[in-house]
């Protein structure tokens, strides 16, 4: 396997190495690289040093293919798949060792805390790297679903700034809502 | 209206708690992409809840580019189960009611710059009187540059009922503008050839249960001069709807289990699904030339005249038959068939065409060598009436470098229509086949072999691979005692039959066998 070296450049003037075939698992670098405009050292303004080996770590991992764990086993959150299934299910199984594999790594990778997330999701956004921002937005989707208003709030410490007033209006229309549904 | 959805919640759990250092609100200070990112990950429920979390979230949930509405998950977040909560109809009426009214006020107070997917999941039949709130909302879709649309109405009831219902008409506008949509998918609806007039940068259209009353494919890609990606599941379509003399500029076609409307009117509107399956038949002509074609898959009750043609870019392809019996002059179809996919470098086949490959011209090997075949995949029962066409295909293809065969999929054909004469071809003994067949397999590397049962016939054919693959690699065995409870028992020990297989001789050093 050639492994071209490319070289990043955090925005706190750290360098980091890579192999090429790691770094097209993000669009932009892979743009750059293909673009020709390959000048020795990428330089990234909006990732730190912090972060830049996280990312590396999991273009390490993924390179080549873009996707995380929950995609390629088709779960819950593709919902067309519904109308299309693809009833493989040798290949399943086949990608079944594969998948679980991914998936233990990716439960190790995603233990962090929320600037880290953040810092994450900012960066393979910048970076488009597809499936890292899906596993990260997807993490801090799972904060929020099926939880209360202030359970949400004690997760995410957001400061609930509505007035006195406008507040009970909202408790008005939850009651509404509420009501609506009740059971007979 | 967020409190809606209070009864059910999770407790918090440890494990999807990330914890923040301090007590810093970092979420709201991402940019406004990336919280919309997260919102479309959450089902409308929750989505509605972020609403009241402060004045940064209050309207952020009405820009998102995903709407997802899903009538299950809309009614069954609230209450764990319709039924077995003993609601009543009159309750459940008004349910529906009340996710209508949620997608009018969502539709209304959406104002996103763009909405990249709709979907809308709703269980149409029981709700006549809907009709015209769904063409609002279809047309609602179409004019608000939405790029991929979503329309399922066969949610709530199990198909076996669903027959009895009239699909949804598509509602027929002439757009003045071409419509923005790329990506269009529909299951369990009818539409006139119309609706499709103003859908010109459409590229890819997936029907599932559809009734296509008029036009044809050649009109349909006439209409949709980009389109790409087809294809029609379990759809009534219109008499000689697959034939086209000119070239189609597709990349995908997905053909399957599809059937020709029979009606004596076929444009009639508002038949009931069941209605149809009983005056139809199936596909039974289908003649293109798809230059551009990079995968095909024909699935059906019959081998119709297929005529395919200039397929030269083809890579992979799939024909799955399920006849039950066959017909004289089928099996040179199949031979003419093979010709032209003569391209594919992936072929995926059943039981039923490896069963009727052999019954006319030359048994041995097939005119035309597939020479492009790299991957070929049987669905097969590895029954001894298979072994001829099997044989028949492995010698024509020169070149395969992977072999899978998926086991427990024998098709059971009525041989009554054919001349007794022509089932002379299977007057060979099962058990010494393999043994007398003079293969070699220069390019193979790889074999797979799926739900494998320690059958003498399976592992006849193992070691005949084995014996002959000269530059194999990888040999993986999976399998599946569930679907063979008719294995004999001295076959049930799964590691004496691993001990058998590695005992057999290898031609290719490098070989190994895996069992998962």
């Amino acid at each position: 396997m050639s492994s071209t070296k490319i070289f990043l450049k955090s925005s706190d003037d750290k360098t980091f190495e890579i192999d090429e075939t790691a770094a097209r698992a993000s669009e932009t670098l892979k743009n750059i690289i293909d673009g020709g405009c390959l000048d020795g050292v990428i330089p990234l303004p909006n990732v730190s040093s912090n972060i830049l080996p996280k990312v590396i770590e999991y273009c390490k991992k993924h390179g080549g293919d873009n996707g995380s764990s929950k995609k390629i086993a088709n779960g819950g959150v593709d919902k067309d798949k519904e109308i299309l299934p693809d009833y493989d299910e040798e290949e399943d199984k086949r990608e079944k060792v594969r998948v679980d594999e991914l998936k233990k790594w990716e439960e190790e990778y995603m233990d962090f805390d929320q600037q880290v997330l953040y810092d994450l999701m900012l960066a393979a956004n910048y970076l488009h790297i597809k499936g890292l921002l899906d596993l990260t937005v997807e993490k801090a989707a799972s904060m929020i679903r099926g939880r209360t208003p202030d359970q949400i709030r004690e997760n995410f410490n957001i400061n609930s700034d509505f007035t006195p007033e406008e507040e009970e209006e909202m408790i008005l229309i939850e009651d509404e809502w509420d009501d609506e549904w009740a059971f007979d | 209206m967020s409190a809606m959805f209070h009864k059910k919640v999770l407790p918090p759990s440890k494990q999807l708690r990330v914890y923040s250092k301090g007590n810093v609100d970092l979420i709201s200070k991402l940019p406004e992409c990336l919280l919309l990112n997260i919102l479309c990950f959450l089902p409308v429920s929750d989505l509605v809840r972020t609403s009241v979390l402060s004045k940064g979230w209050r309207y952020l949930w009405n820009q998102i580019p995903n709407l997802d509405f899903d009538q299950y998950l809309f009614i069954n977040c609230l209450h764990v189960n319709v039924l077995s909560s003993g609601c009543s109809c009159q309750c459940h009426e008004r349910k529906i009611g009340k996710f209508a009214e949620f997608i009018d006020q969502m539709l209304l107070f959406h104002h996103g710059h763009t909405i990249l997917k709709f979907r809308l999941s709703f269980c149409f039949n029981e709700h006549f009187r809907y009709t015209e709130r769904i063409d609002r909302w279809v047309c609602y879709a179409l004019t608000n540059k939405v790029h991929e649309l979503i329309l399922d109405f066969s949610v709530c009831y199990t198909w076996s009922f669903l027959h009895n219902f009239v699909p949804y008409h598509m509602p027929h506008h002439p757009f003045a503008a071409p419509v923005r949509l790329t990506v269009l998918k529909l299951h369990f609806c009818e539409f006139n050839f119309s609706s499709f007039e103003a859908l010109s940068l459409l590229r890819s259209l997936f029907l599932r249960r559809v009734v296509v009353l008029d036009g044809s494919i050649g009109l349909l890609i006439a209409s949709c001069p980009l389109l790409q990606d087809l294809s029609l599941e379990s759809c009534h379509l219109p008499d000689k709807f697959m034939n086209h003399p000119l070239d189609l500029k597709l990349k995908t076609l997905t053909v399957e289990n599809c059937r020709i409307n029979g009606l004596v009117n076929p444009q009639v509107e508002g038949a009931r699904w069941i209605d149809l399956m009983s005056s139809n038949r199936p596909v039974d002509s289908f003649e293109i030339s798809a230059p551009n074609l990079l995968s095909f898959k024909f699935c059906g009750e019959s081998i119709c005249k297929l005529s395919l043609k200039s397929m030269s870019r083809l890579v992979d392809a799939e024909i799955s038959i399920d006849q039950g019996s066959v017909l004289p002059g089928q099996s040179k179809i199949l031979h003419k068939l093979l010709k032209q996919l003569d391209h594919a470098q992936a072929l995926t086949l059943c039981s039923w065409f490896i069963q009727v490959l052999p019954l006319e011209g030359n048994q041995q090997s097939l005119a035309t060598p597939l020479d492009n075949l790299k991957h070929l995949k049987l669905k097969v029962g590895l029954d001894g009436l298979e072994f001829l066409g099997m044989a028949c295909l492995l010698s024509s293809a020169r070149n395969l470098e992977s072999l899978v065969l998926t086991m427990g999929d024998f098709a059971c054909i009525i041989w009554d229509y054919l001349d007794i004469e022509v089932l002379n071809v299977f007057n060979y003994d099962d058990g010494l086949y393999w043994d007398s067949q003079m293969l070699c397999f220069n390019c193979l590397k790889k074999i797979e072999i799926y739900r494998f049962s320690g059958r003498k016939q399976v592992m006849d054919m193992i070691k005949f691979l084995l014996k002959n693959s000269v530059v194999l690699e990888n040999v993986i065995i999976c399998s599946d005692k569930k679907i063979y409870s008719d294995t004999k028992p001295e076959y049930d020990d799964t590691s004496r039959l691993q001990i058998e297989l590695n005992s057999f001789h290898r031609a290719s050093p490098r070989a190994k066998i895996l069992f998962l």
